[in-house]
């Protein structure tokens, strides 16, 4: 079963719903006017998201956190930067100087925060829209290169349904590159395919 | 209400701090590890609600994902950098505890409620632990840079006594060469003439001590050289620095060498201005002076020329001596001003040198905040240039 580009177009628009609602939540926990955008959302192979970070074959090391859920829909999502980006996105909201881009374990837990705010609302947005109730677990925290981080996911693993977008953030002057990535497993993929054609039936955005 | 959930109970033995709110934000369960780091006990705050004991979390940016999670949202986290207490906690030494903080949701079937459980974690240590090996860190790395400076010095002091012996190689082939040569040639003249005295005409006694009298002028001046260069080396040389014309100290030694240029044809020219102030040592500005002058005699061909031009160069006096003489090829100009290397060459009338003028002129030319350099071209001449610092009016 696969997406068509009608439903990629409404992930998109649930995608852009949450993603106002993440900037207003990073807002008032920095008290920052914090821009953030996803402007692209595809479908890809999980040989591609490999190739897609590797191709980049910048940074060694990634920071990741990921939200994984089961339920109605199983499957997991993950936020991930360059480790030195990460460094800077955690030092904005925290007012420390750019000098030092150490990256430890308060500043990956200052991470998870961050992390988690953005995958709550992309992910809750998505649940909310199609109506799906979601368990979620503990956001986790991870980082190593991109091969240790994904085969760290079991959702990643499963064959199913990879969707792949770029978060862009803007924190006052900084500018700051990550990427979100949305695991649907493949005992799901007809439940989530079946959702958003019930969506669009119903009326889409119009209804609600 | 407490004890109304002792399935709750269990999260007492866990080094986890678990607080547990209905959705009335009402909290229902406080456990043993908060109660030891906040010395609130679990009777003192079960049955209140959350915003009653801890006011601070009575804003939106706890209230709607708290609610979120009420209503089974996902999961969120407080960290410890955004939210220095959630749960007001300190340590003994009265710093406060660093505490991490999860809020998620559980549904209990059994009694068809939903709850948020709140879970603490303490990241004090972990913090301190982190401080600690990043100060080790950083000493580390000052003791790599402390001990780059002192290979960079020893460095540094290897090249100063490299210079030091090279300079002391100078010394003595100076010694050995030119002074042993000529002073050899006075001590024969001399013994020839004392154990033959009156077998000689006073024309051939004349003839005998005129080149002596040439040699001695040469000696006189090389000893006069010596001298200044060892009290650079030894550092008693003391430079006074005043204000002067530049231009005066120019035109005296023009005018002392203008006999000297005559008897061997030589024009010396000037293209000088009226005044140049500067602000350097008179007595080592002028021994510059008269060496590339008197060098530029000693290479320039009967019928030659030399100019001596000064101008002002930003906030220098820029000079140059300009013949156009036998010039030099690229390998000789990299020997000139250097100790290292020893290097003399024979004048067009087959004067001698030292070897010692040029390194005299450059050690003199920096240690009044100038530079010296020359441009040549074998067989059309030379131009060796220097500068000196102007006075500060006539900078203005």
């Amino acid at each position: 079963m696969e997406l068509t580009p009608e439903h990629i177009d409404v992930i998109q628009e649930m995608i852009n719903i949450g993603v106002g609602q993440a900037a207003n939540m990073l807002n008032s926990l920095s008290g920052k006017h914090v821009k953030l955008s996803v402007p692209i959302v595809e479908v890809i192979k999980s040989e591609q998201l490999i190739d897609f970070f590797q191709a980049k074959n910048v940074f060694d090391n990634y920071s990741s956190v990921t939200l994984t859920f089961s339920g109605s829909l199983s499957g997991s999502s993950k936020l991930v930067f360059p480790t030195e980006s990460a460094s800077k996105l955690v030092m904005a909201f925290t007012d420390q100087s750019q000098d030092e881009l150490d990256f430890d374990e308060i500043q990956a837990e200052t991470l998870s925060e961050i992390g988690n705010i953005v995958l709550n609302s992309l992910v809750g947005s998505l649940a909310n829209l199609l109506n799906i109730n979601l368990n979620y677990s503990i956001p986790l925290y991870l980082t190593g290169t991109i091969d240790q981080i994904l085969s760290a996911d079991i959702s990643f693993k499963d064959d199913g349904l990879i969707l792949l977008a770029r978060t862009h953030f803007s924190i006052e002057s900084l500018e700051i590159e990550g990427d979100f990535i949305l695991f649907i497993d493949l005992k799901s993929v007809s439940e989530f395919v079946n959702s958003l054609d019930n969506f669009v039936k119903e009326g889409g955005f119009f209804t609600k | 209400m407490e004890g109304k959930y002792p399935q709750f109970e269990i999260f007492n033995s866990i080094p986890i701090g678990i607080c547990i709110i209905n959705v009335n934000f009402q909290i229902i369960f406080w456990n043993k590890q908060l109660e030891i780091w906040t010395n609130i006990k679990p009777q003192d705050i079960i049955g209140k609600k959350l915003f009653e004991s801890f006011p601070h979390l009575n804003s939106p940016k706890y209230i709607i994902p708290i609610t979120s999670v009420l209503n089974g949202g996902p999961p969120v986290v407080f960290s410890t950098q955004l939210h220095k207490s959630f749960f007001p906690s300190f340590l003994p030494n009265m710093q406060p505890r660093l505490l991490h903080t999860t809020v998620s949701h559980c549904t209990c079937s059994l009694l068809n409620e939903k709850f948020a459980v709140i879970s603490v974690e303490d990241y004090t240590y972990l913090s301190y632990r982190i401080k600690e090996h990043k100060k080790m860190r950083d000493q580390a790395l000052e003791e790599v840079e402390r001990r780059k400076k002192v290979e960079e010095e020893l460095r540094k002091s290897e090249a100063q006594l490299r210079e030091l012996n090279a300079t002391k190689d100078k010394f003595f082939s100076i010694i050995a060469h030119d002074l042993k040569n000529p002073i050899g040639a006075f001590k024969n003249v001399l013994e020839l003439l004392y154990e033959n005295f009156n077998e000689f005409s006073k024309e051939e006694i004349l003839e005998f001590i005129e080149p002596l009298k040439e040699s001695s002028i040469q000696l006189f001046s090389l000893l006069e050289n010596l001298l200044i260069w060892s009290r650079a080396q030894t550092g008693k040389m003391q430079l006074e620095f005043v204000e002067f014309n530049l231009i005066d100290l120019i035109k005296n030694n023009i005018s002392l060498f203008t006999l000297q240029a005559d008897n061997k044809q030589i024009e010396l020219l000037t293209q000088i201005p009226q005044k140049l102030m500067v602000f350097a040592d008179l007595n080592s500005i002028n021994a510059v002076i008269r060496n590339l002058i008197n060098n530029a005699l000693k290479f320039t061909f009967p019928g030659g020329k030399i100019i001596v031009t000064a101008i002002e160069q930003e906030d220098f006096a820029l000079v140059c001596v300009e013949d156009n003489g036998i010039g030099m090829n690229d390998e000789t100009k990299s020997k000139l001003f250097r100790i290292d290397v020893h290097h003399t060459s024979l004048g067009t009338a087959q004067e001698k040198g030292t070897g010692l003028g040029l390194i005299i002129c450059k050690e003199f030319i920096e240690a009044n905040g100038g530079k010296i350099w020359v441009e040549s071209e074998e067989g059309k001449g030379s131009k060796f240039y220097f500068t000196v610092p102007l006075t500060k009016s006539q900078k203005n």
